[in-house]
């Protein structure tokens, strides 16, 4: 499993990797919390790290509007984004289709990663169905799926979506060839639950930040190294994240 | 492990954004009925998904052995799917 770091500027991605990060998640907080960052803060992120640290670059809610943002996703291409994510809310299942698609276009000749994130708590924006990520991601032939909050008011993901619906998710995206990632306000004691869900990248950013304050606190590289070390305890099952729980039935094909 | 032919194998213990169950669908799924594929993955998870993975494929586990820090699984190719033994079925063998 991945750790993904939502950073704002250098300083940050500097603190992420510093303490174990595999991925720099660059994004505004001051665009609706998840949004776009400048360009010359991506190039600046993506010169200073070698190939193997990730970069990803969100493009947060995007609008409804296609070629507008085929161009972003173009322009986080030729920037060396690893991976660009592209985020939906008011927007209906066809035109994020098609968005999506035509994203996957622009992508072309590109080694860049195209992402499509849905809002766990969607329906607070009588937005899209959060649950339709896996089936816009076939659809349109995305590499991978993001499911975020959009909220950041102490709620997180599994305030608004359960442990065996997320684990459904991640498993028919593994199926369908995609990576799975999983962010929104996790924090170490939700760690448990993640590592059974098992997602490719679970995305923090409050829960590195000084102070656990996403907005006014900064990345810090001993907080990173404190998440990473228990991820890893749950992962290798030196604390067993099984331990007392029935684990839910699966789904078989009929 | 087995003498088995091995027709497939993926390393799931090298940290990439698709992990080992994302591989074997695009790889091992393109393979004839009977087919073997090892897979080496570096944690319990994983390890479970994989093998909850095979089930709901009706694929078959015929050696899963738990080797220093990694697990390596022999998966057999079957043609159609083995119902559930029991609820979590699938999550056994931990």
């Amino acid at each position: 499993m991945m750790l993904m770091v939502s950073v704002q500027n250098l300083d940050e991605a500097r603190e992420a990797v510093a303490g174990g990060a595999d991925i720099v998640d660059v994004k505004n907080l001051r665009e609706m919390m998840v949004g776009s960052n400048f360009p010359p803060v991506v190039r600046e992120v993506r010169n200073a790290f070698p190939k193997h640290i990730h970069v990803s670059v969100t493009l947060g809610v995007v609008p409804n509007q296609a070629g507008t943002v085929a161009m972003a996703v173009y322009g986080a291409a030729a920037l060396g984004a690893t991976s660009v994510k592209v985020g939906f809310i008011e927007t209906d299942y066809e035109t994020a289709l098609r968005i999506l698609r035509e994203s996957r276009r622009a992508l072309e000749g590109f080694d860049t990663k195209l992402i499509a994130a849905t809002f766990a708590d969607s329906h607070l924006y009588h937005g899209i169905d959060p649950t339709l990520v896996v089936k816009l991601g076939k659809e349109s032939k995305s590499d991978g799926m993001l499911i975020d909050t959009l909220v950041k008011d102490g709620r997180n993901l599994f305030d608004f979506l359960g442990e065996h619906q997320l684990k459904e998710l991640v498993l028919e995206a593994k199926e369908a060839g995609m990576s799975t990632a999983l962010s929104g306000t996790l924090k170490i004691a939700n760690l448990h639950t993640l590592v059974r869900i098992n997602p490719d990248i679970v995305g923090v950013r409050g829960a590195v930040c000084t102070r656990g304050d996403r907005e006014k606190g900064a990345v810090d590289s001993a907080a990173v190294s404190v998440l990473r070390e228990e991820l890893h305890q749950r992962l290798t099952g030196k604390v067993d994240v099984f331990a007392g729980v029935e684990p839910p039935a699966l789904r078989v094909p009929s | 492990m087995t003498s088995t032919t091995v027709a497939l194998t993926v390393d799931g213990t090298t940290l990439t954004c698709k992990g080992a169950i994302a591989k074997l669908e695009t790889e091992f799924t393109g393979l004839p009925s009977g087919s073997v594929a090892r897979v080496v993955l570096g944690d319990v998870p994983s390890r479970i998904d994989v093998r909850a993975w095979a089930l709901r494929k009706g694929h078959r586990v015929i050696e899963d052995a738990h080797r220093g820090d990694v697990f390596e699984l022999l998966i057999a190719k079957q043609g159609r799917p083995e119902p559930p033994s029991g609820a979590g079925a699938g999550f056994g063998g931990r």
